[in-house]
């Protein structure tokens, strides 16, 4: 269900106002009862898929955290005998693996199953066409809602457990709660148990400055989305529909407006999933610090879906570099290759893993290999070359802190990542590589005009809007970014102040969100009859 | 002993410098990212120790002494 | 501002922003669903949804009406005056555009329940065996509430938060709100039926200009239907019908007129399998397949029939005078559905000759010595005349062709109109003489202004003297002479005018609509005062000057009674029995003084 329908809003009231009337102690049902209300309400058959991951996720941690336990007393006593302790710990290691891998090849396997099993047939059939072989049978579940949000969530606990990080949830409600939580479960941002679940145990009640700051957050975030996020969806639709009647400038426009699509659709869902959750008095991760002032392509993977990529670098990259056998695999290499690239290749190798799982993460297609390699290719070569680089700078006597350097950073990252998007948003590869030759081999700039900007499907209005929107957007993280709090500043501001802003959100939200679409001009309403 | 083999790493990790037991090894970045990476397999092979990610932390890795402790208490549980 | 303060204000702001909305919406009231009080401008809310508006329209005004036409848009083209004239009743056109079986089903037991009516008339269309409940927009053409029975309160949410910009459209158009329709006021508020004045003074008569103007017709689109909803078409239709009968309500089924293409994409087999059901339920008149399906000057596009052909019905139906073909219209019965079925769908397409004819026309003015554009000899006009006659023609009056187009009443073989512009006093002293030795009749378009006149009005200049109240009726009295309008005084002479000179009916730079419409309403009624009321009455016959016309005086001219009207674009006319538009604006040829006989003939056979 969308956070954007009346139906959400009732849900939402009725679960604020139980949890302000509720004892302390058993808000956190008025949540749960919300979270599966939510859920439900996508589909009820839905609710297996939820509930054998909470349940999976749940025994598999009672398992290891009572192992941890065990360990913890052998591994003292064999202390107090003076004896090793390290055999201990690896065999009670192993048997916590075993536990753990279960729980997560359980419940990786359904999500890929469900997304990715499809996919994998068709390029199967492909290959197997090629041979002139058989047809294989295709099939499409329904995706449960926010599957690989509960998952990735759920295999963290498993995996912190794992790591001894903190005791497993004795109770399976309040832990089924961390996995549904119904603000973030349909779009995140991954939250991680250690920081949830204590708040869950101690939520305030209600607060108005927590309530205040949730719907203005919310209210922001639902302006993104609705306002600038629907618009530039309409340019990206159309000049991903068939590039072949544009220019390269044109491209380049149209894959940059899909970026400003992606980021306000994406981090204006995040805002209202953290304002909303900030009135109930939890505070979720952040999930976006503004991704277009990076000032490197790896600076920008911190900024971008920032919880993603903490749990890509916690649980895979980590998982990987500090494990026994890459150790062995990076020293031959480092003996044999030798260098800053004998250093750098094997944290490489592993930088591609992650992006190509990241890539995967938005579905499966070989488009997602591409934008892999794209981003690792790119990440890679800058850590190769950051000495020479400092060392020309230095030659060249341009101050770290310059300001031109800075704006040279900023468009360089923003090119590349816009760059990358023709990957992700391309129907496939051999499109996604078409219109990249066609965006450098034909920019067309002769033949542009105000006009070129205007056949994208958005008219002059439409246009102006988004460009007012993005350019609200950009000027609030330009003050975020010089480490001010815009919401602390605008409490601060003389009542009149806030209330126009209010007033002017709040119309923009209505007149140029809710009521954009919808509307059918009465030459058409009577056309055909 | 331990910090003899340490500092050994290290410096064949990162030739050319001088490191001490109590040399600042984040801070004064003569280590980075790789070489971390490197040098938490080039340890666990040497002392035959398990280190998890859990314990790849600053604090852990800010001096050898500290990576020496580090060491021990792994060994020791 | 604290916390809770600034709550406060949120939550006011955001009831401010939707009372806001909720009040534009009431006051402007798009679609009419709060009765429109405010603007009261239904054509409009009809337009956008035609459904909830018209009950809500019915709400105030159902005392004005007893009985109701129910179905699809085609139910647009029965002629609610004829209906009523028939009737004797006062029909409101409930049909709603796109409307499928469950509205009409709706609707009817919406009309029989609240409205008691005295008649049904309900207008099965074959579209109506393929949808049944199909999706439609919850705005633009949603049932009202109290026709589906769904939740008022949220039928009455949704118009209140209805997109504003509908609102703002009507603000907008009311600005842009004309004395014709256009796409956003497209019916006719009294009658519910669409506004479809300015199609029905369109020029119609040769089909390669017809299907130029109407291409859809050459390329019409290639679909295949089934008769899916058979079954349930025929439950609803059950269902009204035996309420009617329960309620004493006289009801009237009909099974609309096709085009032919469009009803062939229909299974012939069980399209009869359906209409025999349909006479077991109960008697209906057929209209679907006849010769009138194969000509598409009856339709307005491939899926609607036009207004004249509803008039063909309503008299098939109820025993009028005006034109209906053989084979058009047949009441279905269970005893005689089996014969009559068995016949059907096997007309083939028809010989146009039986229900079209040519007729060229011929314009003369001054019959003088000389010859000019304006000016015949006596001789060269009687040389004419007996030469159209030697080759066969026979000259009739213009109301004979439309005594063919509206009754079916027959034409000579070959006819031809002489008509004579301007009412000459030579008109009577040369002319008349002529016509009565050969026995041919002609029309004479009068201007008002200079009848019975040799000055120039006002300013006194001489003219050619032009024929009297006198001469008028013994030219009437001869039998051979009728007359038409050509203005009181819209076809001026500049040179003696004073002031600017309306020479025609054009309309002139900056001239508003409105005033550009009471200027032509006027003389048309001074044409009636001073020359209608001594000449025996509108004889419905218009000659534009200069052969200038626009819309808006056609559409003025069809509301004052003109049905036959002509212009001076040369070329044969091909009227049309049973199409009242193949009287507009038709063709003349001008005779030139010096023409020869030859000239003339091969003029009109156009060779």
């Amino acid at each position: 269900m969308s956070f954007v329908s009346l139906r959400f809003l009732a849900l939402l009231a009725a679960s604020l106002a139980l949890c302000f009337l509720l004892p302390k102690k058993v808000r956190w049902i008025a949540l749960l009862a919300a979270s599966v209300i939510f859920y439900a309400m996508a589909g009820a058959e839905l609710l297996v898929y939820l509930a054998s991951a909470t349940l999976s996720t749940f025994l598999a941690g009672l398992v290891i955290d009572r192992l941890n336990r065990r360990r913890a007393a052998a591994a003292a006593d064999a202390k107090a005998k003076g004896l090793q302790v390290t055999e201990i710990n690896t065999a009670f290691t192993r048997k916590k693996r075993a536990a753990a891998a279960a729980a997560l090849l359980l419940n990786f396997g359904i999500l890929a199953a469900l997304k990715y099993l499809d996919p994998f047939l068709g390029a199967v059939e492909y290959v197997s066409r090629i041979f002139g072989g058989v047809d294989i049978p295709r099939f499409t579940l329904a995706l449960p809602l926010g599957i690989s949000f509960y998952t990735f969530q759920s295999a963290s606990y498993v995996i912190d457990l794992l790591r001894e990080k903190y005791p497993a949830s004795r109770n399976i409600l309040k832990y089924a709660l961390f996995v549904s939580y119904f603000p973030q479960i349909t779009q995140g941002p991954i939250g991680r148990y250690d920081r949830l679940s204590p708040q869950f145990e101690n939520l305030p009640g209600f607060n108005a400055d927590a309530l205040r700051n949730g719907i203005q957050l919310a209210v922001w975030g639902l302006f993104k989305k609705i306002v600038i996020a629907d618009r530039a969806a309409v340019i990206a639709d159309n000049v991903f529909a068939g590039y072949d009647g544009y220019g390269g400038v044109i491209i380049l426009f149209g894959v940059f407006v899909y970026g400003i699509q992606l980021y306000c659709d994406f981090s204006g869902g995040i805002d209202m999933a953290r304002g909303i959750s900030e009135m109930f008095g939890v505070e979720l991760a952040e999930n976006f610090r503004r991704p277009y002032l990076a000032t490197s392509l790896a600076d920008y993977w911190r900024r971008w879906h920032i919880t993603l990529g903490e749990w890509m670098r916690e649980y895979v990259f980590y998982s990987i570099t500090f494990s026994r056998r890459f150790g062995r695999f990076s020293k031959k290499l480092r003996t044999n290759l030798g260098g800053r690239a004998g250093k750098v290749l094997p944290t490489a190798l592993v930088t591609f893993v992650v992006f190509f799982l990241i890539g995967l993460w938005h579905g499966g297609s070989s488009k997602y290999i591409a934008f892999g390699l794209w981003n690792g290719v790119i990440i890679t070569f800058s850590q190769l070359m950051a000495a020479p680089y400092a060392a020309v700078r230095a030659r060249l006597k341009i101050s770290d802190s310059s300001k031109l350097l800075y704006a040279f950073r900023l468009l360089r990252t923003l090119l590349l990542v816009t760059l990358g998007r023709y990957f992700t948003r391309a129907d496939n590869l051999s499109l996604a590589l078409g219109m990249l030759s066609q965006t450098f081999a034909h920019p067309g700039v002769s033949a542009l005009s105000a006009s070129s900007f205007l056949s994208l499907g958005l008219g002059g209005w439409d246009m102006g809007v988004l460009a007012l929107g993005s350019a609200v957007v950009t000027i609030a993280g330009v003050y975020e970014e010089r480490n001010h709090d815009l919401r602390a500043a605008i409490c601060r501001a003389r009542p009149v102040l806030q209330i126009a802003i209010m007033l002017a959100i709040i119309l923009a939200v209505v007149f140029l969100g809710f009521y954009r679409s919808g509307y059918i001009p009465s030459e058409f309403i009577y056309k055909a009859f | 002993m331990n910090m003899d083999k340490i500092l050994e790493i290290i410096r064949e990790l990162v030739p050319g410098t001088d490191v001490a037991a109590d040399t600042l090894l984040i801070e004064d970045e003569i280590i980075d990212s790789f070489d971390l990476v490197a040098l938490v397999g080039e340890l666990s092979d040497a002392f035959d120790v398990q280190i998890g990610v859990e314990s790849v932390t600053p604090e852990n890795f800010e001096t050898p002494s500290a990576i020496a402790s580090l060491i021990e208490r792994l060994r020791e549980g | 501002m604290s916390a809770k303060k600034w709550l406060i204000a949120f939550f006011g702001c955001v009831l401010f922003v939707l009372l806001l909305i909720a009040g534009l919406n009431f006051f402007v009231d798009p679609f009419g669903v709060f009765g429109d009080r405010f603007m009261q401008w239904y054509s409009f809310d009809f337009t956008n949804n035609p459904r909830a508006a018209k009950t809500a329209y019915l709400d105030i005004n159902s005392e004005q009406y007893d009985s109701y036409l129910i179905g699809c848009s085609s139910t647009s083209s029965f002629p609610i005056d004829s209906l009523n004239e028939y009737t004797g009743a006062n029909f409101f056109n409930l049909f709603s555009y796109g409307a499928d079986t469950y509205d009409m089903y709706a609707t009817a037991m919406y009309v029989l329940d609240n409205y008691n009516p005295k008649n049904i008339l309900l207008n099965l269309s074959i579209m109506n065996t393929y949808y049944y409940d199909y999706e439609s927009d919850p705005l633009t053409d949603s049932l009202h509430a109290k026709v589906d029975g769904s939740s008022l309160l949220s039928f009455y949410l949704r118009f209140l938060f209805a997109n504003p910009q509908y609102a703002f459209a009507k603000l907008s158009d009311l600005r842009e709100d004309t004395y014709l329709p256009q796409t956003f006021d497209v019916f006719n508020e009294e009658s519910g039926a669409y506004d479809k004045s300015v199609r029905d003074v369109e020029s119609i008569g040769n089909m390669d200009e017809y299907l130029s103007a109407y291409p859809v017709f050459t390329d019409y689109p290639k679909a295949g239907y089934a008769l899916k909803e058979a079954d349930r078409c025929l439950e609803a239709v059950r269902e009204i019908v035996e309420r009617c009968e329960r309620d004493g309500v006289t009801l009237t089924v009909v099974f609309s007129p096709l085009y032919y293409e469009h009803a062939e994409y229909f299974d012939a087999d069980a399209t009869r399998d359906f209409l025999a059901r349909l006479a077991d339920i109960t008697g209906f008149w057929d209209f679907s397949y006849s010769s009138v399906s194969f000509d598409s000057r009856y339709f307005y596009d491939a899926t609607h029939f036009r207004n004249s052909v509803g008039e063909m019905a309503l008299s098939r139906i109820y025993g009028g005078e005006f034109y209906v073909p053989d084979d058009f219209g047949f009441y279905v019965t269970a005893e005689n559905a089996e014969e009559y079925l068995s016949g059907y769908r096997t007309a083939e397409t028809p010989d146009t000759g039986e229900y079209t004819a040519e007729v060229p026309i011929l314009t003369y003015h001054h019959i003088a010595e000389g010859a000019s554009s304006t000016v015949t000899s006596p001789e060269a006009f009687e040389s004419h005349l007996s030469a159209l006659i030697d080759a066969g023609y026979t000259p009739v009056f213009l109301s004979e062709l439309r005594n063919y187009v509206l009754y079916g009443d027959p034409l000579p073989e070959k006819p031809v109109v002489i008509t004579f512009d301007d009412g000459y006093l030579s008109n009577y002293e040369q002319a008349l003489p002529i016509l009565e030795k050969y026995g041919a009749k002609a029309t004479i378009f009068v201007i008002g202004v200079s009848f019975g006149s040799d000055t120039y009005k006002d300013t006194g200049n001489a003219i050619t003297p032009h024929f009297g109240l006198d001469e008028a009726q013994a030219m009437l009295s001869s039998g051979l002479i009728e007359f038409g309008s050509h203005t009181y005084d819209l076809h001026q002479w500049p040179p003696f005018e004073e002031g600017d000179a309306r020479e025609n009916l054009a309309l002139r730079d900056g001239e508003s609509e409105s005033d550009y419409i009471s200027m032509l309403r006027n003389d048309l009624e001074q044409f009636d005062s001073e020359i209608w009321s001594v000449l025996g009455g509108n004889s419905g016959i218009f000659s534009y000057p200069y052969g200038e016309v626009t819309t808006e005086a056609a559409v003025v001219l069809s509301e004052s009674g003109y049905d036959v009207t002509v212009s001076t674009q040369p070329g044969v006319n091909t009227i049309v029995r049973g199409l009242p538009q193949s009287l507009l604006s038709l063709n003349r040829f001008t005779v030139d003084g010096s023409m020869t006989d030859a000239d003339i003939l091969s003029l009109i056979e156009g060779n």
